[in-house]
């Protein structure tokens, strides 16, 4: 693939992505054609705010549709970009998000947060990402122990994490009020887009942009980084030091996708894997055209969760429902891509 | 300049290096020879400042290499690896190009000067059209000699190659000890591990020779290289013929049980 090639794909990928935001807010219960939004936007922009502040087609568009989409975007983006970062930073194209106990501690920060902290949003966020961050720091400790560099031992010390996580998770829950604060927690972490608005949105945008500008900053070093440490090292590059900052800002993004729409699973593994088959390793692409895929796979999906039946059924069943199948078949038919 | 001087290393419970003195001048064509398990991949990666030694030191122009960065070591070390697929494809002219990355500040990209330098280097090593190739679909010398290429990019004076020609047919191994020994002559220094002391004899300026973590002969191959040092490293009886050296195994227990 010539490096021109590359990026007329993720130009492609971006305005697919516009092009199904367009779509995603003439979809919904309440009935808005082509024409309403032209019409709408043409009044907002010819005569101002005070036009359309009136119309109930403003009302659903600005304060339901819109914020709910891009925060969808901003999930599945964040959720991508880290699963990128982290298969280059431990070697492993099957390493996620979850592996390393990072989804099941925010989860729990979550339910935390949820029964102790009145409700409030902010302290949810705040919650979910200290306990995802103590379970990334438990899951590398505990690593070290164990086998020291060996990326192995990483991955396994994720899965003694995670169900510590996932344990606790469920002593909360049984603990937990069964008319007042069960369905609550589980509904939250079952993952869901319904009541995402503004303020979700303006608390995901800044973690996303901040890390992902790091991440990309760093594009060329995570090149050299999956080549593995030792190599790395050689090469010059400060392999601890990059390690140490990437897992951060990875932790971040996926305990706020985490705290804003719950538990949403596979996206962090399955997007990084396609966007290496289509756009190839290196990071330059390989991390927009992350960030772009994911963010339109999920809007896709929560589309299908919110008009599939009457009642919205939970993201987290769409993608793993989506998610697991499509992955055993990249399994299965691309054993040439490197993961074997 | 690279030297060590009382070098000792450990694993847990096992000395694996034991009190090793070493010095490479600049243009040298150095060899390390030993049998499997005597220490050589240990003591390069002590050499390479990738391990800390328990005892002694290890000086790079004069300087601790464990006390320097990364990237200050990788200017004046560059290290060619066995060659091997990635678990995440590049192209060839990427992988090349990676070797700037200790000339680059923290968060730079390697620039248009770079990508001319990378495809200079191909072309001198006669494999500038692999450079758009995926570096896992080519051939492994071709493999070998991309990482060449990328130590070359790196412009440091010391190159490391550990056994390159594990994975090499009779060709290539050559090819490869060829190019290393010209880049010796244009002061580069280049130290090697080599499992057969036929390639060390025919390439190298100087050679050592280690046993169990100890150097048990080193100098100038015509002294060191004698029938009686490589039998005492190899633990069996080799003969020298010329400028050959063999060795005769007994006829193994399986066959004459078979009798």
């Amino acid at each position: 693939m010539t490096r021109i090639a590359a990026a007329e794909k993720i130009i492609i990928t971006g305005l697919l992505l516009i092009a199904l935001i367009v779509i995603s807010m003439l979809i919904g219960n309440y009935e808005l054609n082509f024409s309403d939004l032209v019409l709408i936007l043409s009044d907002l922009f010819g005569q101002g705010l005070q036009a359309v502040e009136d119309n109930p087609d403003w009302s659903v568009l600005y304060y339901i549709r819109l914020p709910r989409i891009l925060t969808v975007v901003l999930v599945g983006s964040a959720l991508s970009i880290s699963g990128a970062a982290y298969q280059n930073i431990f070697r492993n194209p099957l390493v996620s998000p979850d592996i390393l106990g990072v989804s099941a501690g925010a989860g729990l920060g979550v339910a935390l947060g949820l029964l102790y902290s009145s409700g409030s949003i902010l302290y949810v966020y705040l919650i979910a990402f200290i306990v995802g961050t103590a379970a990334v720091a438990l899951t590398y400790w505990l690593s070290q122990l164990a086998g020291g560099e060996n990326t192995m031992f990483m991955v396994l010390a994720g899965i003694v994490v995670s169900s510590l996580a996932n344990a606790l998770l469920s002593l909360l829950k049984y603990l937990a009020d069964p008319m007042q604060n069960l369905p609550g927690i589980v509904f939250y972490l079952m993952g869901g887009f319904a009541r995402s608005g503004w303020q979700e949105f303006y608390l995901l945008l800044p973690v996303v942009l901040i890390s992902l500008t790091v991440i990309l900053f760093l594009r060329w070093q995570l090149n050299i980084f999956s080549l593995g440490e030792k190599e790395a090292a050689a090469l010059g590059v400060e392999t601890e030091k990059i390690k140490l900052i990437v897992i951060i800002f990875s932790t971040i993004m996926v305990a706020a996708a985490t705290a804003a729409a719950g538990q949403v699973s596979w996206i962090g593994l399955v997007i990084p894997h396609i966007s290496r088959f289509i756009f190839g390793s290196k990071y330059k692409y390989y991390l927009p055209s992350s960030a772009l895929l994911g963010g339109f796979t999920l809007l896709l999906m929560d589309n299908l969760a919110r008009t599939v039946s009457g009642a919205e059924i939970p993201i987290s069943i769409i993608t793993a429902l989506i998610g697991a199948p499509f992955f055993a078949y990249l399994l299965i038919t691309k054993k040439e891509s490197g993961w074997s | 300049m690279l030297e060590s001087k009382n070098l000792s290393f450990s694993y847990t419970d096992q000395k694996v290096l034991n009190n090793i003195d070493f010095r490479a001048e600049e243009g040298e064509f150095i060899s390390i020879l030993g049998a499997n398990g005597s220490g050589k991949t240990t003591f390069f990666q002590c050499m390479q400042g990738l391990l800390t030694p328990d005892a002694g030191k290890i000086l790079l122009d004069g300087e601790n290499i464990n006390r320097m960065y990364k990237k200050e070591i990788a200017r004046k070390i560059a290290i060619v690896p066995q060659e091997n697929k990635n678990i995440f494809d590049y192209q060839v002219l990427d992988m090349v190009l990676m070797g700037i990355n200790p000339w680059l500040s923290f968060a730079e990209q390697p620039g248009a000067e770079a990508y001319k330098r990378a495809e200079e280097i191909l072309a001198e090593l006669e494999i500038l059209n692999l450079k758009h190739k995926s570096f896992n679909k080519i051939s492994g010398g071709e493999r070998q000699l991309v990482l060449i290429a990328r130590a070359v990019m790196q412009k440091s004076s010391i190159l490391f190659l550990d056994e390159p020609n594990s994975h090499l047919d009779f060709k290539n191994t050559h090819l490869i000890l060829k190019i290393m020994r010209e880049l010796s002559t244009v002061q580069k220094t280049v130290i090697t591990a080599l499992h057969d002391p036929n390639l060390a004899y025919q390439y190298s300026d100087r050679v050592i020779i280690l046993k169990t973590g100890k150097i048990i002969a080193a100098g100038p191959v015509e002294e060191v290289m004698t029938a009686k040092n490589l039998s005492r490293a190899y633990e069996i009886e080799i003969n020298k013929e010329g400028p050959i050296f063999s060795l005769t195994f007994q006829k193994s227990r399986l066959l004459k049980q078979e009798a």
